[in-house]
Order: structure tokens, then C-alpha cells, then sequence
């Protein structure tokens, strides 16, 4: 068996420690440090990115959160400006409606004051008019003169009477 | 060459170390250039040609190569930090070299052309860095601890009784970790590779029968390639506890 063979195994130790030293330090010095660089910068890259992302994640909240202030406040503010549209236009409406309503209820005053004016002048002359008739029917009925006093006694009489 | 042993011509010639350039002693030590030798040195280039053209573009976004080179980082660095902590960070570079150094041993002692060997079947290959590694962590852990290193041998929370039959026993798992740690690995490539060419030479000698052995034989070969991997990782995550039973003793 070739691996119990004693005289082989100075040959082999000493280019063991020559190959394995050899390999420690291309290992350690050369290829090692290579990727260690290669990860710690990916590893970098990826908290960069990471950091940016979270970073344009706050940007676009708080745009997101101007905007909606922004959109309340605007709301608002429209809000505001149709009710005070609206109050003054009922305002003016109700100052309208009122003007109006003074304007007709004085015509109205007014109407009736003529009216009842026109009606007592009318009922005057009614009175005169069936005064003088009154006092014609008697004469010519009875043949008797009535005096104008008499007759006017008489129709106011069934005047009141008649009412 | 004249250490060749030619007497080696089954199933176990493949392990054979070949000396293919004599080199003159190192201070009385036999420094001759081996097959073995050059399969590490194989193993060395291609681990640090793989590292070095999978990360040369240093893509944000990893293509294949680049992928397998930090996946075989991640590996061994969340190895190192699930079992020692932040504390084994300095040790990394150790746990890499060694998981791809016998990773890579194992996969290209598969490539089945002529000639082809296995660094880590050789148990004295495996013993070594088993070894160094058992003497490293004794020494890190009596660096850290002082003299309290030994309370690991008597785990907290045990009766006091038990002291005198749990402590040898705790010792004996300690020494003998360096044994089971190279015996593990080399073991297995060494049966691996002995089944891979017994039934191999089964394909020629039962002629048109030849196809039994041969399907065999290919799907060993693909459980011989999960297992170079998963021995070269168990290896490596046994270096992981062993350091950190040294750093952290029994409180991890």
C-alpha cells in the first residue's frame, strides 16, 4: 500500500507546507480581499437603494399630505364662498319680498281708502237722489207738498231701517 | 526513482507517489518532486485562477463563476460564523485555504485521465494538516484561557462524580480528534477511488457484460464527486468546532 510507504512522506509534508502556504497567502492577500470587496459593495449598493427608496417613500407621503391639506383647504374655502352666495342671496330675496310686500299692502290701504271714499260719496248722493225722489213719489201720489226736511227724516229713517 | 515500489499494479497503483524531479535535500529532508507535489501545486493554481477570473469583473450582479466563488465564501464564512462567531474572523483565510485546498484536491484527483492522484488519499497528508490544526487550536485555546483551557475536559453541569470518568473520557476525544479528523478524509478517497477501479477493471474482463460494472461504476463516480465535496466541507466545519470549542470552551 503506497500510503504506508514512510519514505514518501517527507517529499510529500514539505511541498504540502510549500503549496498550502503558497495557497494561504494568494488566498488571503489576493482572492479574499477581492470578494470581500465585490460584497461589501453590493451590499453597500443595496442599503443605498434601500435608503433612496425609503427617502422618495417619505417625499411622495408628505406631497401626498400637502395635497390633501391643500384640497381641504380649497374645499373649504368654496364651501365657505356658496354659503356666503347663498345667505346673500336669500338677503336680498327676503329684502325684495319684503320691499314688495310694503308696496302692496299700501296700494291695498290706498284701494280701499278709494273704494270706501267712492262708497260714502255714493251712498250721499243715494241719499239725495232718494231724497228728491221720496219727496216727487209723495207729492205726486198724494198731491200733498212734502217739505225736503221731511223726506230726508224719512229716507234716512229707512235707510237705517233697511240695513 | 529508485523508491518506486513496482510492486504495486492493482487497484492501489493509482496512489503510487512518483518522484519526477530530484531536488536536493532541505536541511537532511527529502525534498523531491513528487506527483503528489504537483497535484498540489495544480490544485493551488487552479483554486487561485478559479478565484481570481470568476471575481475579475467584480459584477454587482454575479454571472456563473462569480456566483460559485461567493457561494464558496458564503460557505465557509457562515461555517466559521454559526460555530466560532465574530471572534473566528481571523481565522478565516485558514478554514478557506484548507476547505479549498482538499475540495480541490478531491475533484481534480477525479479527473480520470492517465496518471491522475489524489492528494488527500494519502493519510499522511491529511494527518499533517489534521494535526496542525489540532496543535493551533490547543494553542489558541490555552493562549485564550490559561489554565482554565482545560475546564473543557469536564463539561459544565455534570455531578462532580462523574469527574473521574468523564474527564479521561473527554481527554481521549480530544487527542484522538487529529486521527479522526485525517482518517475521515483519507479514507474515503482512498476507498472511493479503490471501488472506482476494481469496477472499472470489471468493464473489460466480463466483455459484453462489460455494461453491469460500467453503469456501476458511473454512478459511484457521481457519489464519489458528492462525497470529495462533502468531505472537504465536513473537514472544514470540523476545523470551525474545534476552534471554537478553543475560543468559546463549552459556552457556544
Amino acid at each position: 500500500m503506497p500510503q504506508m510507504d514512510f519514505t514518501t512522506y517527507a517529499p510529500q509534508l514539505v511541498w504540502l507546507v510549500i503549496t498550502f502556504v503558497l495557497l494561504y497567502f494568494l488566498m488571503s492577500r489576493m482572492a479574499l480581499p477581492r470578494i470581500e470587496r465585490i460584497l461589501t459593495t453590493r451590499e453597500n449598493r443595496i442599503e443605498g437603494d434601500l435608503a433612496e427608496a425609503a427617502e422618495f417613500g417619505r417625499k411622495a407621503e408628505a406631497a401626498q399630505k400637502a395635497f390633501d391639506k391643500v384640497q381641504a383647504e380649497t374645499r373649504a374655502k368654496a364651501q365657505k364662498l356658496a354659503a356666503e352666495a347663498r345667505e346673500r342671496a336669500n338677503a336680498e330675496q327676503a329684502a325684495r319680498t319684503a320691499k314688495l310686500d310694503a308696496q302692496l299692502a299700501e296700494q291695498s290701504k290706498k284701494a280701499e281708502g278709494e273704494i270706501n271714499a267712492a262708497r260714502t260719496k255714493a251712498m250721499s248722493s243715494l241719499r239725495d237722489v232718494a231724497i228728491d225722489i221720496a219727496q216727487a213719489a209723495a207729492e205726486r201720489v198724494t198731491g200733498a207738498t212734502v217739505s225736503k226736511d221731511a223726506a230726508a227724516k224719512a229716507v234716512d229713517a229707512e235707510l237705517k231701517g233697511g240695513k | 526513482m529508485e523508491h518506486e515500489e513496482a510492486a504495486h499494479e492493482g487497484p492501489l497503483a493509482q496512489f503510487t507517489i512518483k518522484r519526477l524531479i530530484d531536488l536536493p535535500d532541505i536541511f537532511g529532508i527529502d525534498a523531491d518532486f513528487t506527483n503528489s507535489a504537483l497535484f498540489m501545486l495544480i490544485s493551488v493554481v487552479a483554486i487561485t485562477w478559479f478565484l481570481m477570473a470568476a471575481t475579475r469583473g467584480g459584477n454587482l450582479v454575479p454571472g456563473r463563476l462569480q456566483s460559485l466563488a461567493e457561494a464558496s465564501y458564503g460557505l465557509i464564512a457562515s461555517a466559521l460564523r454559526d460555530n466560532v462567531g465574530p471572534e473566528g474572523k481571523k481565522y478565516f483565510p485558514f478554514i478557506f485555504s484548507l476547505f479549498m485546498f482538499i475540495l480541490f484536491a478531491n475533484f481534480i484527483g477525479l479527473i480520470p485521465v492517465p496518471g491522475s492522484f489524489t492528494v488527500t488519499s494519502h493519510i499522511i497528508v491529511t494527518f499533517a494538516l489534521a494535526f496542525f490544526i489540532f496543535i493551533a487550536v490547543t494553542i489558541i485555546g490555552l493562549w485564550r484561557h490559561k489554565l482554565h483551557f482545560f475546564s473543557l475536559f469536564l463539561p459544565a453541569g455534570v455531578p462532580i462524580y462523574l469527574a473521574p470518568l468523564l474527564v479521561p473520557i473527554e481527554i481521549i476525544g480530544y487527542l484522538t480528534r487529529p486521527i479522526s479528523l485525517s482518517v475521515r478524509l483519507a479514507a474515503n478517497m482512498l476507498a472511493g477511488h479503490t471501488m472506482l477501479e476494481v469496477f472499472a477493471g470489471f468493464i473489460i474482463a466480463l466483455g459484453i457484460f462489460g455494461f453491469a460494472p460500467f453503469i456501476f461504476v458511473v454512478a459511484i463516480y457521481g457519489l464519489e464527486v458528492i462525497v470529495a465535496f462533502l468531505q472537504a466541507y465536513v473537514f472544514a466545519v470540523l476545523t470551525c468546532l474545534y476552534l471554537s470549542d478553543a475560543i468559546n470552551l463549552h459556552k457556544h
